[in-house]
């Protein structure tokens, strides 16, 4: 390169292209040029293939000769370089700053393969069937003994003071006197924040797929904590009849031993809002409105009457004595909700 | 497996005992946006001195996202137990590795893999010929590169479209050199250019110039030099008639030109060499399509209603509605009061789409 401007200075040399190569002899041929420029723009045609994020790229097309392999890459810099100015630029403090795109063209494995969602908890599939939605609960509450705002939770919060407030806890009727209900309360809170510690390991366990082992039976524990050992007893017989790969089907029983039949689980999903209300409404459409076939109106109407009898032969027999009232037929007793209530919470009406 | 299911099961359970630790965990998780590959290199259990001194000079072309082991790795062969190298790679946070040895059958090897997902993804073994150190006198007085600056990379030949394992070689190579992954780049910092030229047999090591076959090790052509390093390499992947592949690394300098953009002049800094593909593993069709993976949100989102014209101008379509036609004023015709308006007059105001350029 450095040979360009004594070549144009020489006189001799400026009209001897044979010595020069490619561009440069096209600039010999025509008028000298005025100042020694250098052109930005290749003799080399632009067939590369370009991935601008890696700074690369590609040419495909046929080393000449070793000669001239300088040269082509040379010329493909220069086409390489040109793509990456054409980029999007702006200013800065240090120079001119291209913006690189973000997608890559030509395709470089990852080290780590793509990062996978998050596995729901059991609680947030059983929220979503149910439509539940997490609110944003104030950080801060009133607190009436303080009379003041304070934390909801943590240090100086409600409960804290809460706590701090109630020095003397009545014994009730039944429970032991001796015991502190100080102490008791602060266990009861130990065993729920290990069960929620659990519930988390198995949430992550699930989420990664992994399956736990199904519960067996803490003797330890049972026989320190017991109450009634008679039941602690059978139910861990209950559990030891079972706990074969047969479920105890071929195992010899003992003199006097008795097994229960193993209960059939019922399968309990949970229930989007919408069927659980329909599911009701229907039970209710069919108990007042008769339009199933389980309840036979002739056999309820009939045992309405029999019991209607024996009650007016009940009142026959004792003369002017007090009769006790008998049950109502088809009254109903107690609590219930009328048909189109409000059945539930969840979808509004339409 | 079992072995396999509880070390999952401990790592889940894995927990930080700082803030600091959790950080490091979660920077070891799979990310979105990964950065370039941290490189390990290591020497073999016999390592010449060319072979040092090349390690030591691609080295100082991969600083400082890489880790070079100085300790020599006894009984390492990748291509026999490869858990060495990946238990490696994990532990010093890398995803590729570069082995180099030296042995009699295979005199002047480097050894280039890929981790994927803390298990090998591909390898190559590559026969190194014609090594000019960035010491040699033909590179002196080259002012280097700065630390850390991202290269250029340019791959030149036809060759490396030919075979599956002239484009893993392209690939791997091109995921060894290329460095960093900036959103952006200062154009001004720009200062390396590394080249990789697939050669082909007419004109590669026998018709190059001299002052190219000038080299360390004094290598004969390429033919003889497979008669020397023993059978045809066929062992684990039958590479026959392997392209040699030129390695240069040139200094990039900008001038000034009669446009807006910079002329490029080369000058070449070394190393510079020539490698032959030996043996090699290829990635499993099924991974490899899970590394390839574009995470979903590095895909462009798809911009609707906008379009560019022939002219270059941007044209965006809103929707405007419906027009409601029931409080149209229209101009009072005391003698037909309470009749609707006109039919004709409807269809001339109705338009619920329109076209705004903007």
């Amino acid at each position: 390169m450095a040979s360009e401007s004594d070549a144009q200075n020489d006189p001799m040399q400026r009209f001897t292209p044979k010595r020069l190569m490619g561009r440069e002899a096209d600039k010999a041929d025509g008028q000298p040029p005025l100042r020694t420029s250098r052109s930005a723009v290749p003799e080399k045609a632009d067939n590369l293939s370009y991935d601008l994020q890696h700074l690369l790229g590609v040419d495909i097309t046929p080393i000449p000769s070793h000669d001239q392999l300088n040269s082509m890459t040379r010329d493909n810099a220069q086409l390489l370089v040109n793509r990456v100015f054409g980029l999007p630029t702006h200013m800065t403090d240090e120079g001119l700053v291209a913006t690189l795109p973000t997608r890559p063209t030509y395709l470089l494995p990852r080290r780590l393969p793509i990062p996978k969602q998050k596995a729901k908890t059991r609680w947030k599939k059983f929220a979503e069937t149910k439509g539940i939605v997490k609110r944003k609960r104030s950080r801060i509450v009133w607190d009436e003994v303080k009379q003041d705002w304070v934390p909801r939770w943590g240090y100086k919060s409600l409960k804290a003071n809460l706590d701090k407030a109630t020095p003397i806890v009545e014994v009730k009727h039944g429970q032991d006197p001796l015991e502190d209900p100080f102490q008791k309360r602060a266990e009861e809170r130990q065993l729920v924040k290990a069960k929620q510690k659990l519930r988390e390991m198995r949430n992550k366990l699930e989420g990664a797929g992994v399956r736990l082992p199904a519960g067996v039976a803490n003797l330890a524990s049972d026989v320190a904590n017991r109450k009634k050992p008679k039941d602690d007893i059978s139910t861990s017989l209950k559990r030891a009849q079972v706990s074969t790969a047969s479920y105890g089907l071929f195992d010899k029983t003992a003199r006097g031993e008795t097994r229960t039949p193993p209960k059939k689980r019922r399968k309990v999903t949970p229930q989007p809002v919408s069927d659980e209300k329909a599911s009701y409404q229907k039970t209710l459409h069919r108990l007042f409105k008769g339009g199933g076939g389980e309840i036979d109106r002739g056999k309820a109407g009939n045992i309405a009457t029999f019991e209607e009898e024996t009650e007016r032969s009940r009142r026959n027999k004792v003369k002017g004595g007090k009769v006790r009232k008998g049950k109502a037929v088809g009254g109903r007793g107690g609590k219930g909700k009328g048909i189109g209530g409000k059945g539930g919470k969840g979808k509004s009406k339409r | 497996m079992s072995a396999t299911k509880e070390a999952v099961v401990s790592s889940l359970l894995r927990k930080a005992k700082t803030r600091k630790g959790k950080r490091i965990l979660e920077a070891k998780e799979p990310q979105v946006h990964e950065d370039a590959k941290r490189v390990l290199l290591m020497k073999g259990n016999r390592a010449g001195l060319d072979v040092q001194q090349l390690l030591a000079d691609l080295h100082d072309l991969l600083k400082p996202e890489c880790v070079y082991l100085s300790r020599r790795h006894q009984g390492f062969h990748p291509f026999e137990d490869i858990s060495s190298a990946e238990y490696l790679c994990e532990k010093n946070d890398c995803g590729i590795f570069l082995l180099g040895s030296t042995s009699k059958k295979r005199p002047f090897r480097l050894v280039v893999g890929r981790i994927f997902d803390k298990t090998l993804l591909d390898m190559l073994e590559l026969s190194i010929q014609k090594y000019k150190p960035s010491s040699h006198k033909d590179f002196k007085g080259v002012e280097p590169c700065k630390l850390g600056s991202k290269p250029l990379i340019l791959v030149q030949g036809p060759a490396f479209e030919a075979s599956e394992t002239m484009g893993t070689a392209k690939n791997l190579l091109t995921d060894l050199f290329n460095r960093g992954r900036p959103k952006e780049l200062l154009l001004g910092g720009l200062d390396h250019l590394i080249v990789l030229s697939a050669l082909d047999h007419q004109h590669s090591s026998a018709a190059l110039p001299p002052s190219l076959s000038s080299s360390i090790e004094q290598a004969p052509d390429s033919l003889s030099a497979r008669l020397l390093s023993g059978p045809a390499p066929s062992s684990a992947g039958g590479a026959s008639r392997s392209t040699p592949i030129l390695f240069q690394h040139f200094r990039v300098n900008f001038k000034k030109s009669d446009s807006k953009l910079p002329h490029v002049e080369l000058v070449e800094m070394g190393p510079s060499f020539e490698m032959t593909i030996d043996r090699h593993q290829m990635a499993d069709k099924d991974r490899w399509r899970t590394a390839v993976k574009v995470p979903k949100e590095v895909k462009p989102k798809k911009v609707k209603n906008v379009s560019t014209s022939v002219l270059g101008e941007k044209r965006g379509r809103i929707h405007v509605g419906v027009q409601d036609l029931s409080r149209l004023h229209t101009p009072h015709h005391h003698g037909d009061a309470g009749k609707r308006p006109t039919k004709r007059r409807k269809t001339d105001t109705a338009e619920p789409e329109a076209d705004t350029a903007t």
